[in-house]
């Protein structure tokens, strides 16, 4: 019993110790993680949204943003168990970073940045095209009733092995227009399989027509003159 | 899992339980499983079905292409069968990197004259190595099921699918994949589970996982999707073979004769060229497509079971590393050796070559001496002139090469030794090339000043070899014989000292370098009584 009356006395004392060295410690930390962030308000038809452009450390150094905001890879479906795929990821503060795998022509790594003005016209353009409010369920049934009206005329079609293209967007924040609703830490992955060829294939599909344009954005971006080979 | 076998039981009541093979393109829930596809040009009628393959005119790469197209052609046309068809690392040649043309092009032409994957593939949704389980729809609780079993290994015999409805037709004697039966048919094969083996829970299909379980050489059906870089797969296994035979057995499914045959066919490719002639049934093009590969189908119903493909072109991606594979072999160089000279000789060497499709070869050489020339005569001869001069011993190594100019070019080469050997034409041990560049002595005189000691001895010792007064100074006490001491020291030295001291004899270079031995260290430049005090002690040791 005495033992437990001298720890409770001995934690009273501490008390304000350790509320200093807490107070000290916070402090420290909301020094390290100060964000510097990018707010472009929304309009009656473009998208608001905000996203960090760095961080600025204990130091007053400012720090690239660890996590993309965009990121596009390709899966293809013929090439076995290889991890290894095209890549490319764009940070808040414009960095673009593409990997080609080995079997790939542009084999490396690159990296680029875009300014301020491309970076917002980009996410922009992924919310202008649907990407970020890209109903998957919906596009599908479309898509599934096309070709079922294609079938129920006997006209059967198939593409062998897909391309399926994935894009991750996150925004600390995403308004798609000023009526609607803000979105606090937004993530959209948007996944399609062949959307070139559903883009050829089925022209009045402007949710696929319109995504598509923003895969061959990402695709063109990763082809650009800008990038600098680092490996 | 009881329940999942109840409800597959229904599906199995209530399915057309015809026996015959699925893993055909267009089979699927939406347009029946049991559907068969033919190739373009079948229209029922039995007989010979001749499939034109045709390169694009504005494909990139198109000539390159010819060679893999007209290989492929050859072996859908042949249908052997084959095992051990997967071709890796050293065993192809695919450089590095690089995915072979032939192999995908060859999987890509199975699809346009019908076939599907035998896997569940990407079409599945299936990620990663779940998409090797045999090609199945879902079911009706719109899920693949997927346990491989007790065996572990994915698209086995044992694999437990739950009421994934079996697309892949299997061969009902055994349900192995890496054979296949004499007749093939409906008699012989199926798609329903319910012909399997005693003991099998699912169809097996031709994965190389499968191959290396059943204890095959790694074998891998070509219409299995998935490939490697680096890795070559140019011949159909039994799978692919039996699935186009399958189809070929008709609208009735049945091979034989007489009133069987009737809708029986055969199929024959044949390469219509570079070309966008409208005979083209598949077209092939590099495009700027992010897909590696593809053939896009359009087809039609021929009954409920049966559709035939009215379309088929294939495309590839322009950006990955394309290996076309060549008839192309590596030119041979003709054994050159070591070789062995002197300074100061000329050697000449005739260096050939041969290539066994005559293709221009030429010569390069790495680690070329400066004495040395090589000269290429573009006609698969080279000439390889050795002419080292003083200066030039001692030992390189070279490596010449001869490539051809092939697509893609090869090359041979062979490493050897150039061994110069030092000339010392007086045999002082010193080479000529030193004695005249850096000791000024006389090449062909193994004693320059005269002295009786060599040259290249008075250099080791430090002596001038062109000053007759100066000689080495060995203070050994060894004298005897008379100008050439034996390496002993006893009375014989003794003597000769003596009478040197004595006047009776003149001492030469030979007996002052030896029997100078006063004072120690330093001597005198004479042999006198001290010497000979000296010289006895050493004698009677």
């Amino acid at each position: 019993m005495s033992g437990v009356g001298v720890t409770n006395r001995t934690s009273l004392l501490r008390q304000p110790l350790l509320a200093l060295l807490l107070a000290i410690l916070l402090a420290l930390f909301t020094v390290s993680t100060v964000q510097a962030q990018k707010r472009v308000p929304a309009g009656n038809n473009t998208a608001g949204f905000s996203f960090a452009t760095g961080s600025v450390d204990a130091a007053g150094r400012l720090v690239s943003p660890g996590e993309p905001i965009i990121s596009y890879r390709l899966d293809i479906a013929m090439l076995a168990n290889i991890d290894d795929r095209p890549t490319m990821d764009v940070y808040g503060d414009g960095r673009v970073e593409v990997h080609y795998p080995m079997y790939m022509k542009r084999a490396g790594d690159f990296q680029m940045r875009l300014d301020e003005e491309e970076l917002v016209e980009l996410i922009r353009s992924l919310s202008a095209n649907g990407v970020l409010e890209f109903d998957d369920r919906k596009v599908k049934k479309s898509i599934r009733d096309k070709k079922k009206q294609s079938r129920a005329k006997g006209r059967l079609h198939a593409i062998s092995d897909a391309a399926v293209s994935v894009i991750d967007v996150r925004l600390d924040e995403y308004q798609k227009n000023s009526s609607a609703s803000p979105v606090k830490k937004f993530h959209k992955q948007f996944k399609w399989t062949n959307i070139e060829h559903d883009a050829r294939r089925y022209p009045k599909e402007r949710d696929i027509v319109d995504a598509n344009q923003s895969v061959q954005r990402l695709r063109s971006l990763m082809k650009d003159l800008r990038l600098e080979k680092r490996s | 899992m009881s329940s999942r076998r109840v409800v597959a039981l229904i599906l199995f009541v209530m399915s057309p339980v015809l026996a015959h093979a699925g893993a055909y393109i267009f089979a699927g829930e939406a347009n029946g499983v049991d559907v068969i596809t033919h190739p373009s040009p079948y229209t029922g009628a039995g007989g010979e079905v001749t499939v034109s393959v045709c390169i694009d005119p504005t494909s990139p790469n198109a000539a390159e292409m010819e060679f893999s197209v007209q290989n492929n052609i050859d072996v859908f046309n042949q249908m052997a069968p084959t095992r051990g068809n997967l071709k890796k690392g050293n065993n192809n040649n695919i450089p590095s990197g690089h995915i072979d043309f032939e192999s995908v092009a060859l999987h890509e032409i199975g699809h346009c004259l019908g076939l599907a994957h035998v896997n569940a593939a990407s079409e599945s949704g299936l990620s990663d190595n779940d998409r090797n389980y045999t090609k199945a729809t879902d079911g009706v609780d719109n899920v693949f099921n997927v346990d491989p079993g007790l065996d572990g290994i994915i698209g086995s015999s044992d694999d437990v699918r739950g009421d994934d409805v079996n697309l892949h037709w299997f061969r009902m004697s055994n349900n192995d994949p890496f054979t296949i039966d004499t007749v093939v048919d409906s008699t012989t094969y199926s798609r329903n589970i319910a012909d399997l083996p005693a003991g099998h829970s699912y169809v097996a299909n031709a994965d190389r996982d499968v191959s290396d379980l059943l204890g095959y050489i790694e074998t891998e059906a070509v219409m299995q999707q998935g490939t490697f870089y680096d890795e070559a797969q140019r011949t159909l296994g039994h799978d692919d073979v039996a699935t186009l035979r399958y189809a070929q057995s008709g609208l009735n499914e049945r091979e034989g004769s007489g009133s069987l045959s009737w809708d029986n066919y055969s199929v024959v490719l044949e390469y219509g060229g570079i070309s966008s002639s409208s005979n083209c049934d598949i077209s092939m093009k590099i495009t700027n497509t992010s897909s590696l590969a593809f053939c896009s189908t359009g087809g039609v119903y021929m009954s409920s079971t049966h559709t035939r493909i009215t379309t088929a072109s294939i495309e590839f991606g322009d950006g990955f590393n394309w290996f076309f594979n060549t008839d192309n072999t590596a030119p041979t160089l003709d054994p050159i050796g070591n070789q062995m000279l002197s300074e100061g000789e000329v050697v000449v060497i005739d260096i050939t070559a041969s290539d066994n499709e005559g293709d221009a070869l030429s010569f390069g050489v790495t680690g070329l001496p400066s004495y040395a020339s090589l000269v290429d005569h573009a006609d698969g001869t080279a000439t390889l002139t050795l002419s080292p001069i003083l200066g030039d011993g001692g030992l390189t190594s070279v490596t010449i090469t001869v490539s051809d100019d092939g697509v893609p070019a090869f090359s041979d080469e062979e490493s050897f030794d150039i061994d110069v050997a030092v000339l010392d034409s007086d045999s002082d041990t010193i080479s000529d090339y030193e004695e005249i560049t850096i000791y000024g002595t006389l090449p062909d005189n193994p004693d320059s000043d005269g002295d009786l000691i060599a040259d290249g001895e008075e250099i080791k010792n430090g002596s001038d070899p062109l000053d007759p007064l100066s000689w080495p100074n060995y203070a050994d006490g060894d004298l005897a014989p008379l100008g050439a001491p034996d390496g002993l020291i006893n009375a014989g030295d003794y003597l000769i000292a003596q009478r040197i001291a004595l006047g009776e004899l003149a001492p030469t270079a030979v007996e002052l370098s030896h029997g100078d031995l006063y004072p120690p260290g330093s001597p005198d430049g004479v042999i006198n009584t001290s010497d000979l005090i000296l010289l006895l002690k050493l004698v009677q040791q």
